[in-house]
């Protein structure tokens, strides 16, 4: 019951954030300069085909208008149609979707699985070698460009050691993918019993996964650290070792359960920029996710699509807070709704 | 972390003000800001002196010299259309951190003193500013000023404003929450209570009290800034080319990592990296320096 408020309570403050996110969206596509007329009209069309097209697209209607009639559509779903690929927007965002969402949580669970150890370890063993090592990997986790290191790794782990697929998107050119039940290539071709298609998106999903998973770690390991530096200071860890607790126990049974909550909250922080780096890291590996998807809608000035794709990251980035903050009041019995 | 015997024999010079001293003495034991000064100004210097120290003009193409691997005539090889990757990184580094500096300036220009104002008098503007700020913080950051440079063209100035509209929040967040604990203390009431009206009071009283955190997210903001440079130009919607810039320079060299002319990329990608260290360590070893209990733990 308590839980159930605090969604309702949660969900209810949601509500003028995302219509400011709606504003801004409609300000950025809609607002600034750079008129749409001008993407269907050539060098000799007339000013009257230019008014008619601008009435066809509702451009002539006072601006809060237009705001409103998009915003109806975007609450039915409807997202504007792309028109470079002449399909509805949001149906091109949710067929694409499974490809980004694969790569980017399959990177945030290795990640995790990577970086809150190293923060603990780190902790624990504060100043030693094995600390200073993953404080270096952490400083230059955060200042490498995440681009670049893909392109370093596809040299080395590709072009030179011929350890993993070349950077052509999710599975073999000649491999056909698995049947389509979730759209996630790991977990449909386990479904389906279809080895050599697991065995060849594993493969490919390696250097996407591993690059973004070593800028991820970074943050996660330094808000490790230090979370699990200041439980180890708090006064009840100082009473248990004077009362004689193992030292096993106080790190792994009181400590760590305290200190990750301040990591988690970082996750959904993490998981904004992991869908902000598809778009360069699926460049670079031929990714056909939604980055790749509102890349090539940039360069071919199809509005309706950057929106689209601008709105989904931002609901999705909020959707994910939401989640984290669930998550939270679940584990934490003292934020009281 | 106390300094232990007077100033004289910790080699300090006595007529200056505590607070520096406190500062230089600090600085010392702490290798990483010296390290992260050093690295910031190496690259200003190297984009100071650019044209003396670059070999070749770093934007006239020779189509004679494509592809050519590192030499001593090309240090860091040549590109595509025969472009000096040496002397294109070194002049790249005025334009990567004229756009840092100056994106950190303009967000520290408007979150500063409207985080003053705000945090001063609270209320219902406080309030709409705050719910302001929610919906644009609702974007992940990249993605933000994707859309932004995607409608509004290719300009430097335009990712500038664009990376300090970015940042201005997180200024206008430290300084309203320093705001809120300043104007309760004494002094604010004593300077209040001799008549200072309220303007002066916030500009010159309370603001450069606010300033110890601002000073510790400059830099961390600068090497950011300089990321995400990189990055809307890596995706062709940054700085214009020919421009030298690191991160354009390393979308340059992206077919050429699958063929084995690494060197197109790697430089540009290895002087960025090294930038943002700079910048990183610089805030790190602050961040220590203005709360020293930091550092202790």
């Amino acid at each position: 019951m308590r839980l159930l408020q605090y969604v309702a309570k949660r969900l209810l403050q949601l509500v003028p954030v995302l219509l400011g996110v709606s504003v801004i969206i409609f300000t950025i596509s809609h607002v600034l300069p750079g008129n749409p007329v001008y993407l269907f009209v050539g060098i000799d069309t007339t000013p009257e085909e230019i008014e008619a097209i601008t009435k066809r697209l509702g451009l002539d209607k006072p601006l809060h208008e237009q705001y409103f009639i998009w915003l109806g559509n975007v609450l039915q779903g409807d997202l504007g149609d792309s028109w470079f690929t002449s399909e509805s927007v949001a149906q091109d965002l949710i067929r694409r979707f499974p490809a980004t969402f694969e790569m980017t949580t399959v990177a945030l669970l290795v990640a995790i699985a990577l970086g809150v150890p190293l923060g603990v370890l780190s902790a624990v063993y504060r100043n030693s070698w094995i600390d200073n090592i993953s404080r270096s990997i952490t400083l230059l986790g955060v200042s490498v460009p995440s681009f670049w290191l893909g392109l370093l790794l596809i040299y080395v782990l590709f072009y030179l050691l011929r350890i993993f697929p070349p950077p052509s998107g999710r599975i073999g050119l000649l491999i056909s993918p698995p049947d389509r039940i979730t759209g996630l290539y790991l977990i449909d071709s386990l479904l389906t019993g279809n080895w050599k298609a697991f065995s060849s998106s594993a493969q490919h999903l390696a250097l996407p996964v591993m690059t973004q998973a070593l800028i991820t770690l970074a943050p996660i390991t330094r808000l490790m650290r230090s979370s699990m530096l200041e439980v180890l200071g708090s006064e009840y860890i100082q009473a248990a070792r004077a009362n004689g607790v193992p030292d096993r126990q106080i790190y792994f049974r009181d400590a760590l359960r305290n200190a990750l909550l301040a990591p988690l909250t970082f996750v959904a922080l993490v998981y904004g920029n992991l869908l902000g780096g598809s778009v360069v890291i699926e460049r670079i590996f031929s990714w056909p996710g939604v980055g790749r998807y509102a890349l090539e809608s940039i360069v071919v000035k199809d509005y309706n699509a950057v929106q689209g794709f601008v709105l989904m990251a931002a609901v999705l980035y909020v959707l994910v807070f939401l989640i984290v903050d669930i998550l939270y009041f679940v584990i934490d019995p003292r934020i009281t709704a | 972390m106390k300094a232990q015997g007077n100033p004289l024999q910790l080699g300090l010079k006595t007529e200056m003000p505590p607070g520096l001293q406190r500062f230089l003495f600090q600085l010392r034991r702490n290798w990483s800001t010296l390290v992260g000064i050093g690295i910031i100004l190496f690259f200003v210097l190297i984009a100071i002196f650019a044209p003396l120290i670059a070999t070749h003009d770093p934007v006239i193409t020779n189509l004679d010299e494509q592809f050519e691997a590192p030499s001593t005539r090309h240090f860091f090889g040549t590109d595509e259309v025969g472009w000096d990757i040496y002397s294109r990184v070194i002049y790249a580094t005025r334009v990567d951190f004229f756009i840092a500096i100056a994106s950190v300036l303009m967000a520290i220009a408007i979150g500063v003193p409207l985080g003053g104002l705000t945090g001063y008098f609270s209320g219902r503007f406080d309030d709409i500013l705050m719910r302001i700020l929610d919906a644009f913080q609702a974007f992940p950051p990249l993605i933000l000023a994707m859309a932004v440079v995607a409608a509004l063209g290719r300009s430097i100035w335009l990712v500038i404003a664009v990376i300090a509209f970015i940042n201005f929040p997180s200024y206008l967040r430290v300084v309203r929450a320093e705001m809120k604990s300043k104007k309760e203390s004494f002094y604010a009431e004593a300077a209040r209570s001799v008549g200072n009206p309220s303007h002066r009071l916030i500009f010159r009283h309370l603001i450069p009290n606010c300033l110890d955190p601002v000073l510790a997210q400059a830099p961390l903001n600068a090497g950011w800034a300089i990321l995400v440079a990189a990055s809307l130009s890596f995706i062709g919607l940054g700085v214009p080319i020919p421009t030298p810039e690191w991160g354009s320079m390393i979308n340059d060299g992206v077919g050429g990592i699958v063929s084995g002319e690494w060197w197109i990329s790697f430089f540009p990608g290895l002087a960025a990296m090294l930038a943002v260290l700079g910048f990183n360590l610089l805030s790190e070893g602050l961040r220590d320096i203005f709360d020293p209990k930091r550092m202790e733990s």
